[in-house]
């Protein structure tokens, strides 16, 4: 394994050392390593993400890296084992979600949009859907910053066309 | 409390993963999510992404409801009718068909007989008219065409042998060219739908096999059951997954249950393979009559069946498991004598008609 170290720094100024290897889960500092050849002593500067999501965001990656290489060694792992090691990491992945709070979750997705982390977009959408499922739209509006538009009629309308739903 | 507003691309990738079931709720959100929830690439990423609990749904006393079955250990076992369908609630509907997350129901209402096909996941409701006799028996399926599915109602008259499909496109009847003879076309029990084709249990001069109707061809075929003997008391189909027929056939004198799978099916042949056998040990105190409805969970081996027992003459629903265990639920204390009950499992979906 590559134990290449290097910096990035928060836009509150926190500064990180990870892995390379955990960095590249990110496509855009990927990219900024292979096309413009990061200075090893610089932090790469990420301005749009404050210290405590950049964090979570590392947390993720050094988690995930350990994963990949795991894929490429065990190819011929059973069936069972690949099982175990999928249900190790969706638990880890539980946890990792259960202790952040909606609002977290957000910034979460801002910044794994932003770094273009595919899996860790794919996980937060995961968790903030489930969490919204059962809300009423109040909850939700509140929650998405949306106003509602439906005038009274126009809502009573859709409920008029909802009554053949389960409720 | 968040401040944070999310690019539309990100609330997209999100409301993709939400469950199908609760969008009929999030569309009340503002009209660009509920503009959202009916674009059919929207439906489409929903279906892919969306987490989606298998749910059962049954048939009892002319109503519609949502059921939930705890399967964990058989002698825990519960049922429990979490919801029923509002507007069914308010009138009789007489028969059911589901086809891929539509219900076409006929039904009664202020005296009238109706014909709708329903999304319960969307509310979205198609009226279909017209309607001939409450007795009239219908099928509901797709004609596969290019990704686009095209909705197909398929009627058997009541008292003649002429069939009738309406393409809901068109909304009109027109009789259908090839049809068999009357004898051909003697069912047991009700169809199920699978991949928009439809399946019965036929008897035909005491010989019993499967009679399926292609709604892209528009015609009929006859499949072979796994046995060629006469199946003594319960037959009956059903479906796992939009994927693969069951067949359940318990002979009670043997105290058996078998439920076997279907592993290919086409035009002109079908291959079954036994999914497991219960031994009911006499708890199977009689059978059920004319038809029953199953599902099963195939890990578990558990096998739960839904009809009118023909002892008791009462609306039972069973659960069979490994080792003779089994749980007898008498669920219904006004049952009408005129209504016998079945259920399918249902899984929710955005689609369209």
């Amino acid at each position: 394994m590559s134990s290449n170290m290097i910096m990035l720094k928060s836009s509150d100024g926190a500064s990180f050392e990870i892995e390379e290897a955990a960095a590249r889960k990110s496509k855009i500092i990927a990219n900024m390593i292979e096309v413009e050849c990061v200075d090893e002593d610089k932090a790469i500067p990420l301005q749009n993400v404050t210290g405590n999501i950049l964090a979570l965001v590392i947390e993720y990656c050094n988690k995930h890296i350990v994963d990949d290489d795991d894929d490429v060694a065990t190819e011929e792992a059973s069936e069972e084992e690949e099982e175990a090691k999928k249900k190790k990491v969706d638990d880890w992945e539980a946890e990792f979600m259960n202790s952040m709070s909606l609002e977290t979750m957000f910034e979460l997705l801002l910044a794994a949009n932003y770094l273009n982390i595919k899996s860790l977009i794919d996980l937060v959408c995961q968790t903030i859907a489930n969490n919204i499922k059962d809300k009423t739209p109040e909850e939700v509006r509140k929650i998405f910053s949306i106003e509602n538009d439906f005038t009274p009629e126009e809502e009573e309308e859709i409920r008029k066309e909802n009554a053949w739903a389960f409720g | 409390m968040v401040r944070f507003d999310l690019p539309w691309d990100l609330v997209e990738e999100i409301l993709y993963r939400a469950p199908t079931i609760s969008l009929g709720n999030l569309k009340f959100t503002c009209k660009r999510w509920n503009a959202l929830f009916k674009d059919p690439e929207f439906i489409k990423k929903n279906m892919e992404l969306g987490v989606n609990q298998n749910s059962v749904i049954m048939f009892n006393n002319f109503k519609i409801y949502s059921l939930s079955i705890n399967l964990n250990k058989v002698h825990n076992s519960s049922i429990n009718f979490s919801r029923s369908l509002s507007k069914s609630e308010q009138v009789d509907i007489y028969q059911v068909f589901h086809c891929n997350g539509l219900l076409l129901c006929s039904m009664k209402e202020a005296d009238k007989p109706k014909l709708v096909v329903v999304n319960p996941c969307t509310s979205q409701t198609r009226w279909i008219k017209p309607i001939y006799h409450m007795h009239d028996r219908y099928a509901l399926g797709y004609e596969k065409n290019n990704n686009k599915s095209s909705y197909k109602i398929l009627r058997f008259w009541y008292d003649s042998n002429q069939l009738e499909i309406l393409d809901l496109k068109s909304n009109s009847w027109r009789v259908l060219d090839d049809t068999p003879p009357k004898e051909d076309l003697c069912t047991y029990g009700r169809g199920v739908s699978l991949k928009g084709n439809t399946y019965w249990i036929s008897s035909l001069l005491s010989k019993f096999d499967i009679l399926s109707f292609d709604f892209t061809r528009e015609r009929f075929i006859r499949l072979p059951l796994p046995f060629q003997k006469l199946p003594l008391n319960n037959i009956a189909l059903s479906v796992v997954r939009d994927e693969k027929l069951l067949l359940l056939h318990s002979r009670s004198y043997r105290q058996l249950m078998e439920i076997w799978v279907s592993n290919k099916i086409d035009d002109t042949e079908i291959s079954w393979s036994k999914s497991f056998t219960l031994c009911l040990r006499g708890k199977f105190d009689n059978t059920f009559l004319n038809s029953v409805s199953f599902l099963i969970d195939e890990e578990k081996k558990v096998v739960v069946c839904c009809g009118r027992n023909g002892r008791c003459r009462k609306n039972m629903i069973y659960i069979f498991g490994k080792h003779g265990r089994c749980r007898k639920f008498d669920y219904d204390p006004n049952q009408s004598n005129s209504c016998w009950p079945f259920f399918f499992s249902y899984v929710p979906s955005l689609v369209r008609v």
